[in-house]
């Protein structure tokens, strides 16, 4: 393991880090995706919230999930050193000393649970402090290095924002809510998996057991399948049970079966090659994906407010 | 002032982010359940 020679621990301070350095251990890119679903969660809860709550409840939100981003990369910033994809974040590249991503996300941490408690309610507050404590904990810590289930059980954390929102303004946990909390989590193993394959050779140096490093690309082809086909039989869920009207069942329809058609355009594939490639516009068009998704749930939400529909 | 040392082998640093990590959970489950503590009481409130 001499790749932890160079990590420096607390007998420096963070020289020359700039505020970018901190800001990207909050993980910025996750944290647009997390604001987002949490947003529509809170916009399509019943009942209505104060617009200055539901700011302050959206940058709590942010804030929480970027006080994730420190932890893990706290924790991570061995294995983060030998992974092209994650050696110049701000640990791995010595621009920040590791205790400082511990102390930015501890207190960010608490900032943002109490302050979301105070503004909106202690149930939204709880799921948030849990949300932190499962993907700090439960994935970084304990999932992430020791089962190729990781990314299906830590997938809750990603998943649990739109809950949060809704929660802020109804102050309950609901079948909608939960439907929401579904779609992200049947999402996250296929779109993790497909940048396992096409950087499995990443993954491998980091001795992080991804599927694919465990139990062969063919198997994980077949997981990301059967993982697609029930997320796309989820999605169009909170169409048949009434949450949802034609918008949104058009868009479910359409970008899930794109969805599908990237899955089985990787299933098919067998050479290294055109796997990885597979493997990567899967991995990108999943993102686009969950965006579309959940634009369309507030297209639909809206039209039926404007009475469109 | 003591100048902190900084990890000289992999079995230290381990046992350090072992301790720190337990740490970490403990903080972060008390704070969770703080929080549904508070919860469930205003519920009961209700």
């Amino acid at each position: 393991m001499a790749y932890l020679d160079n990590i420096t621990d607390n007998s420096v301070l963070s020289a020359g880090a700039r505020v970018e350095d901190y800001f990207a251990l909050l993980k910025p890119r996750v944290m647009s995706l997390v604001v987002f679903t949490a947003l529509v969660g809170l916009l399509l809860a019943p009942g209505g919230v104060n617009p200055v709550i539901a700011a302050i409840s959206i940058l709590c939100i942010a804030v929480g999930a970027g006080a994730s981003g420190a932890l893990n990369m706290w924790y991570d910033s061995d294995i983060d050193k030998v992974m092209s994809r994650t050696a110049n974040r701000p640990i791995p590249a010595g621009r920040i000393v590791r205790d400082h991503a511990l102390a930015l996300g501890l207190v960010l941490s608490a900032f943002s649970v109490a302050l979301l408690g105070l503004a909106a309610n202690w149930l939204a507050a709880g799921l948030l402090a849990f949300t932190i404590f499962f993907y700090a904990v439960i994935y970084t810590v304990w999932l992430k290095r020791s089962t190729p289930q990781n990314i299906v059980i830590g997938g809750a954390a990603g998943a649990f924002p739109p809950m949060v929102g809704w929660a802020a303004v109804t102050g309950t946990i609901s079948l909608e809510s939960c439907l929401l909390f579904l779609i992200i989590f049947l999402w996250t193993p296929p779109h993790f998996w497909a940048l396992a394959l096409y950087k499995q050779s990443d993954y491998g140096a980091a001795n992080i057991p991804m599927l694919p490093n465990v139990a062969g690309n063919r198997a994980t082809q077949q997981q990301i399948l059967v993982y697609s086909i029930v997320l796309f039989a989820v999605s169009l869920v909170p169409g048949f049970i009434g949450f949802m009207g034609p918008i949104y069942m058009v868009t479910a329809l359409v970008t899930g079966a794109a969805f599908l058609g990237f899955a089985v355009v990787l299933f098919r594939t067998r050479e290294d090659k055109p796997m990885r490639k597979a493997g990567r516009a899967l991995f990108a068009y999943s993102l686009s994906y969950l965006f579309l998704i959940f634009f369309a749930f507030l297209a639909d939400h809206g039209a039926r407010l404007m009475g469109w529909i | 002032m003591q100048t902190p040392v900084p990890p000289n082998s992999d079995a230290e640093f381990l046992a350090r982010r072992r301790r720190r990590s337990v740490a970490l959970a403990v903080t972060l489950f008390v704070l969770v359940a703080i929080f549904y503590a508070l919860s469930i009481v205003k519920m009961g409130i209700r």
